[in-house]
């Protein structure tokens, strides 16, 4: 079995580096399936682990590949831990991969670099999967930096274009800046425990408040490190500020948008904090802080997406919502709830953005949705499978979405401290939004009449695209029936919230009966009047939310600040270079004295006059002067 | 007793003697049409005999001749060979040179000799008196050499400036003299050596070797007693240069050597700290005047005055160890000098005068090989390591630092670094800049070849240079 | 095979100055060329091979009685650290010498010798072990630089040459003042006897600044580094690689050598300023880079600032051992600026690589002037695009071992260190990726359209690096293994010391 594991990412390695070096040996078509059933085996391959470890109660895999560094004391491996946890997550992350790489076999046919796209997704799974099998912060921030630097050559497929190198740039960067604090928090734990594996962090856990008296900037050790690390998780899983990167990758080609923003980087940020949940079991202010700007991202993320017009931006803007909730999630310490939300999300997201690529390519790359309108009739299956993702993501009863996200803001009641509260009105607020976004792109997108021209050349799309959107579209609806696993699932040696499960049915009604199923209703009123109906009431003229629409729509000025910090940067290395560097340390010194030099000697040459008695008296001056100090000494 | 002591003394005199006879000679042949020609070879022929009997005569042991009045050691004839060597060296590069300009005389040639021999004189002289006839002699005859081109306004510009205010400095040494022999009651110097006198005295016998030693800083021509040098460089024949900046170094580093060496009052006295002050301020003065200069002589110039602020330093060193450092320092840097002008010298044989450093501008292209010998040479100068000048500045760098005088040795070496710049402002006008000019002489396989002795000691001897220093060690102390 | 040091250090120089004899157009000469650097390479392998990682002193030792009378001796010997650095310098000669060939120059033999003679001089100073020898050629490594750079170099050469000739010079006469010193009082030059030597903690600061001074000038440290961007901008593409890649590691080389083990006193004393300047080299100069239009000038501020890591990882030690006292952690820094000398060396001498081919190409450096290169030369650009990925320390490649080890250290010596350290993912990744931005992505200038791909001869060269940048990347334990005894026995002699 273990030597099997190891096959799961090397297969994706050699699909990789095949598929990207075989210039002109393999064509387009025959790479493609070469890559997808790679992946399809180390699919199979997880399948077959995950059944294996949920066989056999609590079995853990556990080793190293090889040592990576070994030096005194220090000893970084890379290698896997796999538990119920990270199996479920490797099955995830390759089965979404496995359709993202069907549904590319045909959304790319046209591409000239459909090779390059290949071997790129199959790097990009690849890293995901070093990361979520490793069982060291090292191993993890490598994954970390491997999807960060895959999602850079992604979202610049189309080097061409001056939007994508841009959009590519500003994604690395703001993931480095998440890096840059998430390798201080490595550097801290390691300070702490000596070690970067996973087990010895955990077993020699108790020592850290022992270890630790001296606090920093206020907070305990562990709390602050576990902070640093967590500004990591923001930049990648797309938390404010952190988030601006994430809509504008929507730059790349629309499988990756799926492949990213549905099971793997954007995950990346919760997979952490839940591995290192023991970790985050001993902060407190931390925990604050996640549930805060979970609850904020959820609410004020999904807003913008209420004005956005393009279909890609909003599943965006929704994705970062989305993942708002998950964080709240583990604000709570709910690490297993905010997983399963992950796991649900993974699929009807797929699924939306999968939808949204169809639906583009039928309008020959249009994105933009007042250009759409009334193509339930053109591209029925599209239509149905967009119909249940949208379901999904408002939460409607019996679909996927409906068990995670309640669980969610049940334990948030649950909770009941103050803050928890406030994140919980957040969130709900935050519910009604989606349902409010999502209803609205699905009534502009598929009802009323079509706005871009002629309806008639519009038709659905080969067996290649549909079949993923089936497949993705059943487990969207499965996939909440799998909520007793999550509940069960042992992620975390301590702290667990009590979570009242009793059975199925219950839980489905007793979430039918909460407070959701009221933003449901309200959130479907709206958006049926506003976008269905197109009534515009006379009482959303008014300035107050005429001036919040502006900000909103500004999307609270997030990039704005961003450019304008990079234009300071720019400014300062200028500066910089050419006033501090070469004005005064190259030019004023290192060239200054030389040249002070060169002008002293000038001026004595020209004060050598040449003339005899010149030297005469010189010589005569300095004999007396001599003499002097001679007899002035023997005096 | 006396009759075979003194015949002893005459054989032991032999080489002086040859050189008297011969010059006389040389300046006969010089006077006759048909023997004209023969010069040249007639003044190879004397130093050749000079130097076999020089090796003929070679004393087993340091013996004083004439009642005392000369002395031969090893010391003496290690100096005059290496004279000798340098000598020859100059004869046959600057033969052409002085064709071309008329200036192969008689007289040029007997005047050399005679130089030559005041040197030997100064070198191995025991007595005020025989001492100060070879310090006129050599400049006398020095005077006239400089002076000889009676076309160029500078030569006969810069013989009337060395005249004078050599003549200064001979009457500065001469009141030293005086002073000594009315101190000490002898004009044997190694009894004025050995003297040790009342400490009333002792003052009055230190003044007087501080005019002595300024008259050697004259000839040194360390700051601030060097303004003639340049002139002279730039005035006087490439040839005579080249005798000017190196024999008489050597001859006046063993005249510092009689009167240093063992000298029980001045070592206890602070009188070193004079030629500590006059090294530093000429190593100043030379390397700040060099950095200006456009003319390759009056660079040289400078950088020879930077050079005897060196000696004087190692001099100074020389008080408390042994002149071993001194005695390297002077042999090296005098043989690298006349390499130095000695290439110039063939370069400006075509009728071409080369004056400025742009001249040199890319003559790598030309003549690869006599740039490289140039650029070896400059380097040795600079002190640059894989030449014997960097072993050079090396010992003296060492027992200044062995004296715990680091600040001092840190000052130095930093002006060292921008005396470097000079130097490699000749290589970079050769090997990087472009510029082609016809005058400037660079074939000749024989003299090129010749040319290359020098380097190619510079870098033989840097990379084993310990049997030298054994021998230089162990001969001076 | 006992004197294989010396066969290693002359068998360039002679066979260099052999060179100088050839014709110029003879097409012997890039054949004989390659060959000697091959052969001198195989030798260095020979080397790696033979070298006994168990056993932490030196190896190969050879001693010659050279200049008895100022106890100066020839004297020769590596130990793990010294091995790799000869193992670099062999195989980036060896990578310039077949880039060399695919160029067309004037006097090309000269040019070659110049570079045979400094291979073989700089092995010289990786394997000395008398101070005054590691001198000698320290001073000596400077000539054939001065004349690649002054005859080969850009429009402004003659000012680059000069400026570096004379600061390096300025620095090491210090360095030569402070052997003396060491020497009169201990009458040695040899390494192993200045390790064994103590002296009073006064001396000790005055050796360490002036020792420091040099090194600092050589690696170069933020203030002393005005003349690398200078240098790298006018000499020639493969004097700009041997530049990067070899002579900066020579002052890296001099402080694990020289500065630290022998004056670890003076060396903790002024600690605190040596760790701000790296840390300024780092922050600062990293930001300078972002600024600059021309290639080869971000390339040599980049390169600054890598260095930075460097001496940080080597000035930490000292507070390391004050909060921690555990030997390890020294030794987990200092492995950490060794890997990050030997991975900058392939990745600046790729980048380096890779500005020369472009400069072949289109006649400018000037980044301006550039775009779209994906679309033109598709190979080489993909090169270049994982190269500056290198060069921002991405994980799996080879200079992220060493940025880690180094944070890591920082962090243990002190929290504001490694915050400032960590910087460097941000500002490494602006300034390298927007280059590549600017100069790879996008639509191509009209006044480029020229699409001649990479040669064979570079697609070999920059394969073989990416190679070896992966590899050390990948695998970095065998090398650190291969330091680690010598880093030991350095430590245990500091730590004996303090």
């Amino acid at each position: 079995m273990e030597s099997l594991l190891l096959f799961i990412p090397l297969l994706l390695l050699i699909s990789s580096i095949l598929v990207g070096l075989s210039s002109n040996m393999i064509n387009n078509f025959y790479s493609g399936i070469i890559g997808t059933t790679l992946v399809f085996i180390s699919f199979v391959l997880s399948l077959f682990l995950l059944l294996n470890i949920y066989m056999s109660d609590n079995l853990i895999y556990y080793n190293n590949f090889y040592n990576w560094i070994s030096i005194y004391g220090l000893d970084i491996g890379i290698g896997y831990l796999i538990d119920k946890f990270s199996s479920i997550m490797l099955s995830v992350v390759l089965f979404i991969s496995f359709i993202v790489h069907v549904y590319s076999i045909g959304y790319m046919k046209h591409e000239e670099d459909f090779k390059r796209f290949f071997s790129y997704i199959a790097l990009f799974t690849f890293s995901m999967i070093l990361l979520v099998i490793s069982n060291n912060l090292i191993q993890l921030f490598i994954g970390w930096e491997g999807v960060g630097l895959v999602s850079y050559l992604l979202i610049g497929f189309f080097y061409k274009k001056k939007s994508a190198i841009k959009a590519n740039l500003k994604a690395f960067l703001v993931n480095r800046i998440g890096d840059m604090f998430f390798i201080l928090g490595i550097a801290m734990i390691y300070g702490a425990f000596n070690s970067f594996d996973y087990k010895t962090i955990f077993l020699s856990i108790d020592l850290i408040d022992a270890s630790s008296p001296e606090s920093y900037f206020g907070l305990s050790y562990i709390d602050f490190a576990c902070l640093l690390l967590f500004i990591g998780a923001m930049a990648k899983s797309a938390q404010i500020p952190l988030h601006v990167w994430l809509p504008d990758s929507m730059e790349g080609p629309t499988p990756i948008s799926a492949l990213i923003h549905a099971a793997t980087m954007v995950t990346a940020g919760i997979f952490m904090v839940g591995r290192l949940s023991p970790l985050y079991e001993l902060t407190s202010f931390t925990m604050d802080f996640i549930l805060i700007v979970g609850a904020s991202t959820a609410l004020f993320m999904g807003v913008i997406s209420i004005f956005e017009n393009d279909i890609k931006k909003i599943i965006a803007y929704s994705t970062i919502s989305q993942l708002g909730y998950m964080v709240a999630a583990l604000g709570i310490n709910a690490y297993t709830v905010s997983f399963f939300h992950l796991f649900t999300h993974a699929f009807f997201k797929a699924l939306l953005f999968l939808c949204a690529g169809s639906i583009i390519m039928s309008l020959h790359h249009n994105q933009d949705i007042t250009k759409m309108g009334g193509l339930k009739s053109k591209l029925p299956v599209t239509y149905i499978c967009f119909f249940i993702g949208t379901l999904c993501i408002i939460g409607f009863p019996f679909t996927s979405g409906f068990f995670s996200k309640d669980l969610i803001l049940e334990l948030m009641l649950l909770k009941g401290t103050g803050i928890t509260y406030i994140a919980y009105i957040m969130l709900l607020i935050g519910a009604l939004v989606t349902t409010v976004y999502s209803l609205r792109l699905l009534f502009i997108v598929f009802y009323g009449k079509y706005r871009g021209g002629d309806i008639e050349e519009i038709s659905e799309q080969s067996y290649v695209i549909i079949i993923p959107l089936i497949l993705l579209s059943a487990m969207s609806i499965i996939a909440g029936y799998f909520i007793k696993v999550f509940i069960d699932l042992p992620i975390f040696m301590s702290g667990v919230p009590e979570i009242h499960y009793d059975g199925l049915v219950t839980y489905i009604e007793h979430g039918i009966l909460s407070p959701a199923t009221l933003t449901l209703v309200l959130g479907f009123y709206i958006a049926k009047k506003l976008y269905r109906d197109n009534i515009k009431p006379e009482f959303l003229e008014n300035n107050f939310l005429k001036s919040t629409k502006l900000i909103i729509m500004s999307k609270y000025g997030f990039d704005e600040f961003f450019i304008w910090g990079s234009v300071i940067l720019k400014k300062i290395s200028m500066f910089m270079s050419t006033t501090l560097d070469i004005g005064i340390i190259d030019s004023f010194i290192v060239n200054g004295v030389p040249k002070k030099i060169n002008t002293l000697s000038g001026f004595l040459k020209n004060s050598s006059t040449g003339y005899l008695y010149h030297y005469a008296f010189c010589i005569v001056l300095s004999l007396v002067v001599i003499l002097g100090i001679i007899l002035a000494r023997s005096l | 007793m006396i009759i075979e002591n003194l015949i002893n003394s005459v054989l032991h005199f032999t080489p002086e003697i040859i050189l008297f006879l011969m010059s006389m000679v040389v300046l006969i042949f010089g006077v006759f049409k048909s023997t004209k020609r023969y010069v040249f070879h007639a003044t190879m022929f004397s130093v050749i005999i000079a130097i076999i009997s020089c090796v003929a005569f070679y004393p087993n042991n340091s013996l004083l001749l004439f009642s005392s009045v000369l002395i031969k050691s090893d010391i003496t004839e290690f100096f005059k060979f290496i004279c000798f060597f340098i000598f020859v060296i100059q004869l046959i590069v600057s033969r052409n040179y002085l064709k071309e300009r008329q200036l192969d005389s008689g007289e040029l040639y007997s005047l050399l000799i005679f130089a030559l021999l005041g040197c030997f004189i100064i070198i191995s002289a025991n007595n005020l008196i025989l001492l100060f006839l070879g310090i006129e002699l050599s400049s006398l005859s020095l005077y006239s050499l400089i002076a000889l081109n009676r076309s160029s306004f500078l030569s006969s510009e810069a013989a009337i400036k060395y005249f004078i205010l050599s003549i200064i400095a001979s009457a500065i040494i001469l009141f030293g003299f005086s002073y000594l022999y009315g101190i000490t009651n002898t004009l044997s110097i190694s009894n004025i050596v050995s003297y040790t006198g009342d400490n009333d005295i002792s003052n009055l016998y230190l003044f007087s070797y501080v005019l002595v030693f300024i008259g050697v800083a004259f000839k040194f021509a360390v700051a601030p007693f060097h303004m003639w040098l340049p002139d002279v460089y730039e005035g006087a024949p490439l040839p005579i240069t080249s005798f000017i900046a190196s024999i008489p170094k050597i001859a006046f580093f063993v005249l510092a050597y009689r009167f240093l060496n063992e000298n029980s009052i001045v070592l206890n006295d602070s009188f070193s700290k004079l030629l500590l002050l006059l090294g530093i301020f000429s190593i100043f003065i030379g390397n700040l005047f060099a950095l200006a200069q456009k003319k390759i002589m009056r660079m040289l110039a400078y950088s020879g005055v930077a050079n005897s602020g060196f000696i004087f330093l190692a001099l100074f060193t020389a008080v408390e160890f042994n002149f071993s450092v001194a005695a390297f320092y002077v042999i090296s840097y005098s043989v690298t000098v006349v390499s130095a002008i000695s290439i110039i010298t063939f370069a400006s044989s075509n009728k071409f005068n080369l004056v400025y450093i742009n001249d040199l501008k890319g003559l790598a292209s030309q003549s690869g090989y006599l740039s490289i010998l140039l650029m070896i040479t400059l380097l040795s100068t600079a002190g640059i390591p894989l030449t014997v000048g960097f072993y050079a500045k090396y010992l003296v760098l060492d027992a200044l630092v062995d004296m715990d005088l680091i600040a001092i040795a840190v000052i130095v070496v930093l002006m060292t670094v921008i005396g470097l710049y000079y130097y490699l402002r000749i290589v970079w006008f050769m090997f990087f800049e472009f510029g082609f000019n016809s005058l400037i002489k660079t074939k000749g396989k024989f003299s090129l070849g010749f040319l290359s002795i020098i380097p190619a000691l510079i870098i033989l001897v840097f990379l084993f240079p310990d049997e030298i220093f054994k021998y230089v060690f162990n001969i001076l102390t | 095979m006992d004197n294989i040091l010396s066969l290693l250090i002359w068998v360039p120089i002679l066979s260099g100055l052999v060179l100088l004899f050839f014709d110029k157009k003879s097409y012997l000469i890039d054949a004989y060329n390659i060959i000697i650097n091959g052969v001198v390479f195989s030798l260095s392998v020979f080397l790696l091979l033979n070298f006994d990682t168990r056993s932490s002193d030196f190896q190969f030792v050879e001693i010659l009685k050279w200049i008895p009378s100022l106890n100066i001796n020839y004297y020769l010997g590596v130990d793990g650290i010294s091995t790799l650095l000869i193992l670099l310098n062999t195989i980036i000669f060896l990578i310039v010498a077949f880039y060399n060939s695919t160029l067309n120059l004037k006097k090309r033999n000269q040019y070659y010798a110049s570079f045979l003679i400094a291979s073989g001089l700089t092995i010289g100073v990786f394997s000395a072990l008398d101070a005054m020898l590691f001198y000698i050629f320290f001073e000596a490594l400077l000539i054939p630089m001065f004349i690649i750079i002054g005859v080969w170099g850009g429009p402004n050469r003659i000012y680059a040459a000069i400026k570096f000739f004379i600061y390096t010079f300025l620095g090491s006469v210090l360095l030569l003042i402070s052997f003396l010193y060491i020497n009169s009082s201990i009458s040695s030059f040899s390494v192993l006897s200045f390790y064994e030597a103590s002296f009073s903690l006064l001396e000790q600061k005055w050796l360490f600044v002036a020792m420091a001074i040099a090194f600092a000038i050589k690696i170069p440290m933020f203030p002393f580094h005005t003349w690398l961007p200078d240098a790298h901008v006018q000499a020639p593409t493969s004097g700009s690689v041997i530049l990067a890649a070899i002579l900066l590691k020579v002052g890296a080389y001099g402080f694990i050598r020289f500065v630290i083990p022998v004056v670890p006193l003076g060396a903790s004393a002024l600690d605190i300023y040596f760790i701000v300047l790296s840390i300024i080299a780092i922050v600062y100069v990293g930001m300078i880079a972002i600024a600059q239009n021309d290639m080869k000038k971000l390339i040599a501020y980049s390169s600054i600032s890598h260095m930075g890591f460097v001496t940080l990882g080597f000035f930490i030690i000292f507070q390391l051992f004050e909060n921690t006292s555990s030997q390890s952690d020294l030794i987990i820094s200092l492995s950490g600026s060794i890997y990050q000398i030997i991975s900058h060396g392939f990745i600046s001498a790729a980048l380096f690589i890779c500005v020369g081919t472009i400069y072949d190409r289109y006649r400018t450096k000037q980044i301006s002037d550039l775009s779209g290169l994906l679309s033109q030369m598709p190979i080489y650009s993909w090169y270049f695009v994982f190269f500056a990925l290198a060069n921002c320390g991405l994980p799996g490649t080879s200079s992220f071992v060493g940025e880690l080890l180094i944070i890591m250290a920082a962090y243990k010596a002190n929290f504001i260190y490694a915050f400032f350290a960590s910087t460097t993912l941000i500002i490494s990744a602006v300034y390298s990726l927007w280059l590549v931005k600017r100069v790879v992505y996008g639509e191509a200038k009209i006044s480029m359209k020229n699409n001649i791909d990479a040669n064979t001869t570079e697609k070999i060269l920059l394969f073989s690096l990416a190679i070896i940048v992966l590899v050390l990347g990948i695998y970095p334990d065998y090398i650190i293994n291969f330091i680690n005894p010598s880093l030991q026995s350095i430590t245990d002699n500091i730590i004996t010391k303090i």
